[in-house]
C-alpha cells in the first residue's frame, strides 16, 4: 500500500507538469491585456502599456515566460498577483480554508440525506417513499445551483428570517475554538448559521446523484445470493441491511463521490459568487476577468492537486471498505 | 488597499474614508479643499501652490505635513512603484516642499485638470509609517481620514472606526463596514434581510419597486459616463462623414433606453452628461429624422444600404440592445450583423482599431478633459481614439481646455469642441446610465457621488453596513 501510494504520487509530477502547460497556453491565447485592464482606460498611454508590461515580464515570448514560470514553480513560488501586487500562494491560502470548509460542509450535507433515503428508497422499492425521493433526486440534479441559491436566500433569509442571507462571518474551526476555550457558543452559532444555505445549495446535486445510486447499487446488492443466505440464516433485518448489503453497495458511491468533490471544488465558484463567501472560486473569476495570468494559473494548479489527491484517497478508501482489494 | 497601486473602484470606496488627498472631489465634481486649505497657481498656470491644513495628525500620532504629500506623490510617479495611478499625474514634473504647511506642484505645461486628479489620484500617505511598514501598508493603512482601520477579512469585509481626533469632528457612528458580495439580488436581500444599511448596485428589475418602497430609499445618480455606438472611421463606408450621420440619425435614442434601459440611463446628446458641471444644455445630438437619415445615404451613394459588422461584449442588456440596433436601422438598409465577445477581446480590438463599428463605454472621472481628450485628440490615435478621429480644430480646443483656469471659458470651450465632435459624428452618444444604490431610511440623506463612489457622511447615529459589489 505504501509502494502504491509513492508511486501515485510520483505519476502526479508529470501530469501536473502538462496541466500547467495547458493553462498557461489558454490563459495566453484569449485575447485581452492584463495591462490595459489593469491601469484602466482612462489612464492609458501606449508608451506607459509599453512600458509596464516589461516590467512585468509579459513583452517576453511564451516560451520564456513558461519555462520561467516553472523554474519558480519549481522553488514552490506561484508568482506575483498582476492586479493587487501580492504573492499569489498567498492570496490563495487566505482563501482556501473558506472553501475547504464549504466544500467538505456540502459533502457532509448531502451524504446525510443521500444515504438513508437511497437505502430507504431501496428497500421500500416503489412504495410511495421511494417515489417522493425519486422525484426529489431528480429536482436535485436538474435545479440549477445559481437558481436554487437565490430561491433559499428569498426563503430562509428574506421571509423567514432564519439565516443570514450571505457572507462567511466567521469560520467554523474559529467558532469550536471558542466553544472550547470559553464554553460560548455564540460564534459558533453564527459560523454555522452562515454555512448552511452554501452547504445546502452546493450538495443538492450530489446529494441526488448519490441518492439515486445509493438505490441503484443497494437494490443490485439486495438481490445477491449472499443475503438471500443471510435471511434464510435469519439475521436480523438491520445487520443484513447495514452490514450485509451497505457495505457492498458503497463500493461504486465512495468512486463517485471522490470523483465528485472535484466538481464541487468547480461548483463552488458559482455558490460562493452567489453567497459572497470569500473562498478560491472567487479569486478564480475574478482574475479570469482581469486576466491576472499568474492567479489562475495558480487556482487551477491548486484545485487539480486537490482533486488528484482526492482520486488518490478514494483508492486507499476502496481498500479499506473491499478486503478482496489489495495494492502492491 | 494602498493607495498607490489598488486600480479598482472598490479599494478607493473603502480607503477613502481612511485616507485624504489634497482637494476632495464634492458630490457635482468639483474640486474643494480637503488637505489643503487654499491654493493658487502661477500666471504661466504651471505651478501650484496649496496651503496644507495645520495641525492634522494621521492615525498613528504623526504629524500630517508637506513632506508626506511630496512622498506620496513622487512614489507614484516612480515608475518603480509600478502604480496605475501614474498616468494621472505624469504632468507633474515636481513637487517641492516649500515649508512645513506649504506645497508647490510643477507641471510641465500648463494642466488645470491636474486638481482633479489630484483628488482621485493621490490619497496622501503617512511618510514615515508608510516606510517603516512597506507592502504590509495595504493590510493595515493608515491615514488622516475621519474613520481608522480596524480589520480586514479578504473577500469577506473591511471593518473602521471613528476617528475621536479627526479635524472635521468626531463621526457620529461608531463603527462603519464594508462587504463585498457579488450579486446583486443577494445585495438587494442583504438590505432587505437587515443584514446591510446601503448598497450599490441595484438589480434592474426591483428599481420600480424600490421607487415606492416606504422601507427603503432609492438613490439614482448619472455617471459621468457615457455609452457610445463607434465608427471606425479609416475603413470604408464609415470614413464618410455623411454615412455616420445617417446612422446617427436614423437611431431613436429614447425607444433605445425605454426598451432595453427602462430608468437606468437618460438620453445623451454629447458626451458630456448633466450631472458634469461642464454639461451645456445647449449641445444637441443628430436627431431621429429618418428622412434626413435616408437622404444623406443617398448623397453618400448607398441608397440600397451596406451590411454593418456590430462589435459587442456579450453582455444581456447588448443582447437586447442589438434588437432594437438591428431593427432602427435596417430602416435605412443597413443591415447589423452582430459579434459578440468578452470585454477584454472587445478592448483589444478597439486599441487595435480592428473593427468596423462597436459598442463601449467611457467612464472616467467627472473631469471633462477625461471625458473628451483620450477619445478625441488626434494625439491619442493609437490609443483611445480608437475611432481614428481627426479634426484639429478639436485638437486646439481640447489643448486650450487644458491651460484655462477659469470654469466658466472652461465650459465654453468644451461646449465648442462638443459640437463640432457631434457633427463629425465618430460616435453615436446613445446614453449616459445611472448609477443606482438603495439604503434603508435609517442611512437617509446619503447623496451618490456623481463619479459612483459612496462617500459615506459621518452623522448617522447607527454603525453603517455598506454591501459593494466586486
Amino acid at each position: 500500500m505504501g509502494r502504491f501510494i509513492v508511486r501515485r504520487l510520483l505519476a502526479m509530477i508529470p501530469l501536473l507538469f502538462g496541466i500547467t502547460l495547458v493553462v498557461f497556453t489558454i490563459l495566453r491565447l484569449i485575447p485581452g491585456d492584463p495591462v490595459v485592464i489593469m491601469i484602466g482606460a482612462e489612464n492609458t498611454s501606449p508608451d506607459e502599456v509599453a512600458r509596464l508590461r516589461g516590467v512585468l515580464g509579459l513583452d517576453q515570448g511564451i516560451h520564456v515566460q513558461y519555462v520561467k514560470f516553472l523554474g519558480r514553480l519549481a522553488r514552490g513560488d506561484l508568482g506575483v498577483s498582476l492586479g493587487s501586487a501580492e504573492p499569489v500562494s498567498r492570496l490563495i491560502w487566505e482563501r482556501l480554508p473558506a472553501t475547504v470548509e464549504l466544500t467538505l460542509a456540502a459533502m457532509a450535507v448531502s451524504l446525510a440525506i443521500a444515504i438513508p433515503v437511497g437505502v430507504i428508497s431501496a428497500i421500500r422499492k416503489y412504495s410511495a417513499t421511494d417515489t417522493a425521493g425519486t422525484v426529489v433526486a431528480l429536482l436535485g440534479i436538474s435545479m440549477p445551483s445559481f437558481w436554487l441559491g437565490v430561491m433559499l436566500i428569498f426563503l430562509f433569509a428574506l421571509r423567514l428570517g432564519w439565516l443570514p442571507a450571505s457572507g462567511r462571518s466567521e469560520a467554523v474551526s474559529a467558532g469550536l475554538a471558542t466553544l472550547l476555550t470559553t464554553g460560548s457558543p455564540a460564534m459558533l452559532i453564527t459560523a454555522v448559521s452562515h454555512l448552511i444555505l452554501p452547504a445546502v445549495t452546493l450538495g443538492a446535486g450530489l446529494a441526488a446523484v448519490v441518492t439515486r445510486l445509493t438505490r441503484s447499487s443497494m437494490l443490485e446488492v439486495i438481490g445477491h445470493d449472499f443475503v438471500r443466505t443471510a435471511r434464510a440464516k435469519g439475521l436480523p433485518g438491520r445487520r443484513i441491511i447495514l452490514h450485509h448489503s451497505l457495505r457492498n453497495a458503497l463500493i461504486p458511491i465512495v468512486t463517485v463521490i471522490g470523483l465528485e468533490f472535484g466538481a464541487l471544488l468547480g461548483g463552488a465558484v458559482i455558490t460562493e459568487t452567489i453567497f459572497a463567501w470569500p473562498g478560491i472560486g472567487r479569486l478564480a473569476i475574478r482574475s479570469i476577468v482581469q486576466r491576472d495570468f499568474p492567479v489562475v494559473q495558480g487556482v487551477v494548479l491548486m484545485i487539480a492537486v486537490v482533486r488528484i489527491c482526492a482520486n488518490l484517497a478514494v483508492d486507499v478508501v476502496y481498500a479499506l471498505i473491499d478486503p478482496r482489494i489489495r495494492y502492491a | 488597499m494602498d493607495p498607490g497601486l489598488s486600480t479598482d473602484l472598490y479599494s478607493q470606496q473603502v480607503y477613502s474614508h481612511v485616507l485624504e488627498p489634497l482637494l476632495q472631489l464634492d458630490p457635482d465634481g468639483v474640486p474643494r479643499p480637503a488637505l489643503a486649505e487654499s491654493w493658487t497657481v502661477s500666471a504661466d498656470g504651471r505651478i501650484w501652490t496649496f496651503k496644507l491644513r495645520p495641525n492634522v495628525k494621521f492615525h498613528d500620532g504623526s504629524d500630517f505635513t508637506g513632506e508626506d504629500v511630496k512622498f506620496t506623490i513622487d512614489r507614484i510617479l516612480n515608475p518603480d512603484t509600478r502604480s496605475p495611478q501614474r498616468g494621472l499625474l505624469s504632468q507633474i514634473a515636481s513637487v517641492e516642499v516649500a515649508d512645513r504647511n506649504t506645497v508647490r506642484i510643477t507641471t510641465r505645461a500648463a494642466f488645470v485638470p491636474i486638481m482633479t486628479n489630484l483628488a482621485t489620484a493621490a490619497y496622501i500617505l503617512p511618510r514615515g509609517y508608510h516606510t517603516r511598514v512597506g507592502r504590509d501598508f495595504a493590510r493595515r493603512p493608515v491615514g488622516t481620514g475621519p474613520f481608522k482601520w480596524v480589520e480586514w477579512i479578504v473577500d469577506e469585509r473591511i471593518v473602521l472606526e471613528a476617528n475621536p481626533d479627526y479635524y472635521g469632528g468626531r463621526p457620529a457612528m461608531e463603527r462603519v463596514q464594508f462587504r463585498f458580495i457579488p450579486e446583486a439580488s443577494v445585495r438587494l436581500a442583504e438590505l432587505e434581510a437587515g443584514g446591510a444599511d446601503l448598497i450599490a448596485g441595484v438589480p434592474a428589475q426591483d428599481l420600480r419597486r424600490l421607487r415606492v418602497s416606504l422601507l427603503l430609499d432609492l438613490q439614482e445618480v448619472v455617471g459621468t459616463n457615457y455609452r457610445l455606438m463607434g465608427f471606425n472611421t479609416s475603413v470604408k463606408p464609415f470614413d464618410d462623414v455623411r454615412v455616420r450621420q445617417a446612422i446617427a440619425h436614423a437611431i431613436d435614442k429614447q425607444k433605445f433606453v425605454d426598451v432595453v434601459w427602462p430608468g437606468r440611463g437618460v438620453v445623451a446628446e454629447g458626451p458630456i452628461p448633466p450631472t458634469s458641471w461642464a454639461y451645456d444644455e445647449r449641445i444637441r445630438g443628430l436627431p431621429f429624422n429618418l428622412n434626413r437619415a435616408r437622404q444623406l445615404m443617398a448623397e453618400s451613394g448607398h441608397a440600397n444600404g451596406f451590411d454593418m459588422n456590430y462589435l459587442i461584449t456579450d453582455r444581456e442588456e447588448e443582447r437586447r440592445e442589438v434588437a432594437v440596433i438591428i431593427d432602427q436601422l435596417k430602416q435605412i438598409n443597413v443591415n447589423v450583423k452582430v459579434t459578440a465577445v468578452e470585454f477584454p477581446t472587445l478592448l483589444d480590438r478597439l486599441l487595435k482599431a480592428n473593427y468596423d463599428v462597436l459598442r463601449v463605454g467611457w467612464t472616467t472621472s467627472p473631469e471633462p478633459d477625461s471625458l473628451l481628450y483620450s477619445p478625441f485628440h488626434t494625439s491619442a490615435i493609437g490609443g483611445f481614439n480608437f475611432t481614428k478621429y481627426r479634426n484639429p480644430r478639436v485638437d486646439e480646443l481640447l489643448d486650450r481646455g487644458r491651460t484655462v483656469t477659469n470654469q466658466n471659458d472652461r465650459i465654453r470651450i468644451y461646449r465648442d469642441a462638443q459640437r463640432l465632435i457631434v457633427q463629425d459624428a465618430p460616435m453615436v452618444f446613445i446614453f449616459h446610465e445611472k448609477r443606482t444604490y438603495a439604503s434603508r431610511k435609517a442611512v437617509a440623506g446619503f447623496k451618490p457621488h456623481v463619479s459612483g463612489w459612496i462617500v459615506l457622511k459621518t452623522t448617522y447615529g447607527i454603525d453603517v453596513r455598506v454591501g459593494l459589489t466586486r
